[in-house]
């Protein structure tokens, strides 16, 4: 019984998250949120810029994405949030001070921007060759093709795997903890971590878990949902596409993309 | 273009010609000097076996391909020198596979190229490619996407989609090959209106029944050239080279 007792205090000290709760939520929770949309939004422009160099005729784009995306891709995600805002943050300090929060979202975002890059990749290359022919028959040059007809169409194919970036970047987005923030800057995992500390007891980080999982629970449910759309349409596709089923790549390469995923 | 005010069923066809064209992919020569001539508002059926280069032949047409040499011609004027997009309007190309764009309706799959190359407003668009699914009866289904649609209703969408851009040459490259035998009727039936309407047409086909009826020429390529050509008569009933006849043995 003493055991069950002490796990209980250790997880369920309902007065340590009461004293956590309202920093969790006017602290943590917006830190968060900035962290992981800003660096999700960056990470998508960049990984559209990062796909459409990656499938381009020309060696000089492509290599560098390659080369881009092998090393933020490869490294743990640990050692580039250090790197990045440690190593950098004397440059940081030039341009807006002893901030390290930049920085943190700036890693974040080649991190995710090297994924998301892959995923888009995928997505575009899956699209049949035949769609950028029609396009280009219609006297659409090459670049207005890919950007009118095949993107939106590789994109809509790795919306599920996109969202599952977007869980795995809220995750990752507490290892910025690493760099030292500013009590304000703290996000729910530092906020909780602190708190526990304190206490010496886990409820407070237990309760920032919740939170973790009220945002990323409702993302996985919309990409079942999405997944699900996709697969009825694919569905209502048959019908049209009997003929080009055999060739049609887009079953193995969003496997692929999904592979990539950590 | 000149022929934008044009009334959607009004074609102009143009006379379309290549000489001496050449083109290898890789090591691979599959083009080895073809020349022809398809008078204006006049039918080519381009027959052959697969891999003689039919579809490469209708791809340099439109200079989807360039050809490593020879030339292309639209009424007489060598096209080589043009930009290839502008070339393409006035070119209308429909594939085996159709390529309708999946992730647009009906309408919008014809609208894209009237709003986006041609310049036409939202309305003017959508009135246009209303006309052109009047025109092979699919007026209806202007609001749904292409993956709904049989295969025929889907070929007829990506004629009415090609023609929407008023080309003045018309290519198809197997357009009824992929579709189920009961529904490749309707879609010869749009073609052959097409051509009587005056429409210039070079039309890569496995129809024999069709090319016989319609053509005015047919072609019949074999390893990269045209073997023999002429009218549907001559050359169905009075083949001269053994590979033609061999050929014709096996299709009909
Ligand atoms: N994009 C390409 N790259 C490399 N080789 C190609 C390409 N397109 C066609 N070929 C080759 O060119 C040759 C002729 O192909 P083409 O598609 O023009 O033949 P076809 O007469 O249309 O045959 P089918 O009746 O089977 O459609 C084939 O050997 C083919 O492998
Ligand atoms: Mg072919």
């Amino acid at each position: 019984m003493d055991v069950l007792s002490t796990l209980w205090q250790t997880f369920f000290d309902v007065d340590a998250m009461r004293t956590a709760l309202p920093e969790l939520i006017k602290v943590g929770l917006p830190n968060t949120l900035i962290l992981a949309l800003t660096s999700a939004v960056i990470g998508t422009v960049v990984g559209m810029v990062l796909a459409v160099a990656g499938l381009s005729g020309s060696r000089w784009l492509r290599w560098p994405a390659r080369v881009y995306t092998d090393i933020f891709r490869g490294l743990p995600a640990a050692v580039t949030i250090l790197l990045i805002g440690v190593g950098l943050s004397p440059v940081g300090l030039q341009i807006w001070g002893p901030n390290p929060y930049p920085l943190g979202i700036l890693a974040l975002s080649l991190i995710a921007s090297a994924y998301i890059g892959e995923i888009f990749r995928s997505g575009i290359q899956s699209v049949d060759a035949g769609q950028l022919e029609a396009a280009r028959a219609l006297g659409f040059s090459r670049p207005s093709g890919m950007r009118l007809v095949v993107i939106p169409q590789g994109i809509r194919r790795v919306l599920p795997a996109l969202v599952n970036q977007f869980i795995a970047l809220i995750k990752e987005s507490s290892l910025v903890y690493f760099l030292g923030l500013l009590a304000s800057q703290r996000d729910l995992f530092r906020i909780g971590q602190d708190a526990a500390a304190n206490t010496g007891n886990e409820s407070a980080l237990l309760l920032a878990g919740l939170f973790y999982l009220l945002i990323t629970v409702p993302l996985t449910h919309v990409v079942n949902a999405i997944d699900r759309r996709l697969r009825d349409g694919r569905r209502a596709d048959g019908a049209e596409r009997v003929e080009d089923e055999p060739t049609d790549p887009a079953a193995p390469s969003l496997a692929l993309a999904q592979e990539g995923h950590r | 273009m000149s022929t934008t005010a044009a009334p959607p069923t009004a074609t102009t066809g143009v006379s379309v010609a290549t000489r001496d064209v050449h083109l290898s992919f890789g090591t691979n020569h599959v083009l080895r000097g073809v020349t022809l001539a398809v008078p204006a508002a006049s039918t080519t059926c381009v027959i052959g076996p697969s891999g003689s280069g039919k579809s490469t032949l209708l791809r340099v047409v439109n200079r989807l391909l360039e050809p490593d040499s020879g030339d292309v011609l639209l009424e007489d004027r060598s096209v080589l020198a043009d930009d290839p997009d502008q070339l393409r309007q006035r070119v209308g190309m429909v594939f085996q596979h159709f390529n309708l764009f999946p992730h647009k309706t009906v309408r919008d799959n014809i609208t894209l190229g009237l709003t986006r190359l041609r310049g036409l407003s939202k309305d003017e668009a959508v009135e246009q490619a209303l006309a052109q699914l009047d025109r092979v009866g699919l007026r209806h289904k202007a609001d749904v996407r292409p993956g709904t649609l049989s295969g025929g209703q889907q070929q007829r969408v990506a004629i009415a989609r090609a023609l929407a851009m008023q080309p003045q040459v018309m290519l198809f490259d197997e357009a009824t090959s992929a579709l189920d035998p009961e529904l490749v009727k309707g879609v010869l039936a749009t073609m052959a209106d097409l051509a009587s309407g005056g429409m210039t047409m070079l039309v890569v086909t496995h129809e024999m029944g069709f090319a016989r009826s319609v053509a005015d020429q047919v072609l019949f390529m074999d390893r990269g050239v045209v073997v023999e050509s002429g009218s549907p008569d001559t050359v169905f009933e009075d083949a001269r080279s053994d590979r033609l006849r061999r050929f014709l043995s096996q299709v009909l």
